[in-house]
C-alpha cells in the first residue's frame, strides 16, 4: 500500500470527527467512493482500488486467523 | 501506526505474540451490541464495513493494561464455564436478553491470551492476571448508558484454565454447566467440536492428544472427563453447577440469584423469549435434547 494510504488510514483511526460519516458511508456501501473524496480534502492520493483492496486483506486476514 | 489517546469505542478483537511482546489488535466498536451468539461473529459482522475493517490498530498489552483498563472500571458480574453441547450459549443469550447485560461469550481474544500463557515461558503469573483482567475489563466494559453488568462465557476448554481466571477474578461468581457425558459424547459424535477430533493438534495441551485413528467416542470421552475433573478441582466459594436437564428454568432462576442479579419488571419474559429460540441459532426455536446416550 502506499504511503498515502497509510496516512489515510492513521488519519482515519485518530479523526473522530470523520469517523460517524465514513461509518455511516461504509455501512450504505459509499465508502469506496467518499473515501478517496476525505482523502483528497486531506491532501492525499487514494485511489477507490487501494481501498477496496485493503479491505479485501483485512477480511482475509481475519478469516485465516480461525483456520 | 498511532493509537487512540482513549478508549472510546475501540475493542480489542486479536491479541498475538510478535517480537517478544504481547500485542493487542483494536477494532472501531461504536453503536454495537454484541448480538450474535459468540463475540467472534460480531467481530465479523462489523468487518464487512470497510471503514471498520480499515480502522484496526494495534498497541501492546502493557499498553491496554496501563492506559486503557484505568477507563474501564468494573469486574463481570459472573463467569460461564461448561462441558460443551449443554445449554452455555442458551444460558449466555438469557442474559443477553436484558440489554443492560454484556455478554463476551468466547472471544478469540481470551483464547488467544490463555494459549500464549501456556506457551510463552518465563513470564510471571501475576503478569498473565493483569493482562487478562485488563483485556476482559476493557472487552465488557460499559460503552452504553443502559449497560450495567457484564459477563464471560468462556470456551469449554477453557475450564482446564479456570482456576486461573477464577484466581484472576477473585469472588466473582462462576457456574459450570454440566451435562450427562454419554449425551455430550453423542452430541460431539453427530457434529463435533474442533477439539472433539480424534488428531486435533490443542496448542499447549499436548496431553489432550490422541492419534487419529482413535476412536471418536474415546478421544471425547477423555477430553469431556479432563474438562469435567477441572471442573470439580475449583473452589466452591462462588462457583455452582447446572445441570442441562434443569434448563431454561435453571437460567432464570439459579444462574440470575447465583450471579446476584435482580430481575425488573418485564425482565423474565425476555429471559423466557430467549430461552425459546435455539442459542446458536435463534431462527430456530429450542428444544432440550432428549437424553439420547452415546452407545
Amino acid at each position: 500500500m502506499s504511503a498515502a494510504f497509510e496516512e489515510f488510514r492513521e488519519r482515519l483511526i485518530l479523526d473522530d470527527g470523520h469517523r460517524a460519516l465514513l461509518r455511516e458511508s461504509g455501512a450504505r456501501g459509499g465508502f469506496f467512493e467518499e473515501g478517496p473524496a476525505l482523502a483528497k480534502e486531506w491532501g492525499l492520493e487514494v485511489t477507490k482500488e487501494e481501498l477496496e483492496e485493503a479491505h479485501r486483506a483485512g477480511k482475509r486476514l481475519w478469516m485465516e486467523r480461525f483456520l | 501506526m498511532s493509537a487512540p489517546k482513549a478508549l472510546g469505542d475501540w475493542m480489542p478483537v486479536h491479541v498475538s505474540w510478535e517480537a517478544g511482546e504481547c500485542m493487542v489488535e483494536w477494532i472501531d466498536f461504536a453503536e454495537t451490541r454484541m448480538t450474535e451468539p459468540f463475540f467472534d461473529q460480531t467481530v465479523a459482522r462489523l468487518l464487512e464495513n470497510p471503514c471498520r475493517n480499515l480502522r484496526r490498530f494495534q498497541t501492546g498489552m502493557d499498553e491496554l493494561c496501563e492506559r486503557f483498563a484505568p477507563q474501564a472500571e468494573s469486574k463481570p458480574g459472573g463467569l460461564i464455564f461448561h462441558i460443551s453441547r449443554c445449554g452455555s450459549t442458551l444460558v449466555a443469550g438469557m442474559l443477553r436478553a436484558l440489554r443492560r447485560h454484556v455478554v463476551l461469550s468466547e472471544p478469540a481474544p481470551l483464547e488467544q491470551l490463555l494459549r500464549l500463557r501456556r506457551q510463552v515461558k518465563a513470564i510471571p503469573e501475576e503478569t498473565w492476571q493483569k493482562w487478562l483482567r485488563g483485556l476482559l475489563m476493557v472487552m465488557g466494559r460499559r460503552r452504553g448508558d443502559e449497560e450495567d453488568c457484564w459477563f464471560v462465557k468462556c470456551d469449554a476448554l477453557h475450564t482446564l484454565d479456570a482456576g486461573f481466571i477464577t484466581r484472576t477474578f477473585p469472588g466473582v461468581p462462576w457456574v459450570f454447566l454440566d451435562r450427562d457425558i454419554s449425551e455430550v459424547i453423542s452430541a460431539h459424535t453427530n457434529s463435533p467440536g474442533r477439539a472433539m477430533v480424534p488428531g486435533a493438534i490443542l496448542p499447549g495441551r499436548e496431553f489432550l492428544y490422541s492419534p487419529p485413528d482413535t476412536p471418536p467416542g474415546e478421544h471425547i470421552a477423555r477430553v469431556l472427563e479432563a474438562i469435567r475433573a477441572a471442573s470439580r478441582a475449583l473452589p466452591m466459594e462462588a462457583g455452582m453447577f447446572v445441570d442441562y436437564h434443569e434448563l431454561p428454568e435453571a437460567g432464570w432462576r439459579k444462574v440470575v440469584a447465583h450471579f446476584g442479579l435482580k430481575l425488573r419488571a418485564g425482565d423474565e419474559v425476555l429471559v423466557r423469549e430467549a430461552a425459546a429460540r435455539n442459542a446458536k441459532n435463534p431462527d430456530i426455536a429450542w428444544k432440550n435434547d432428549p437424553p439420547a446416550k452415546a452407545g
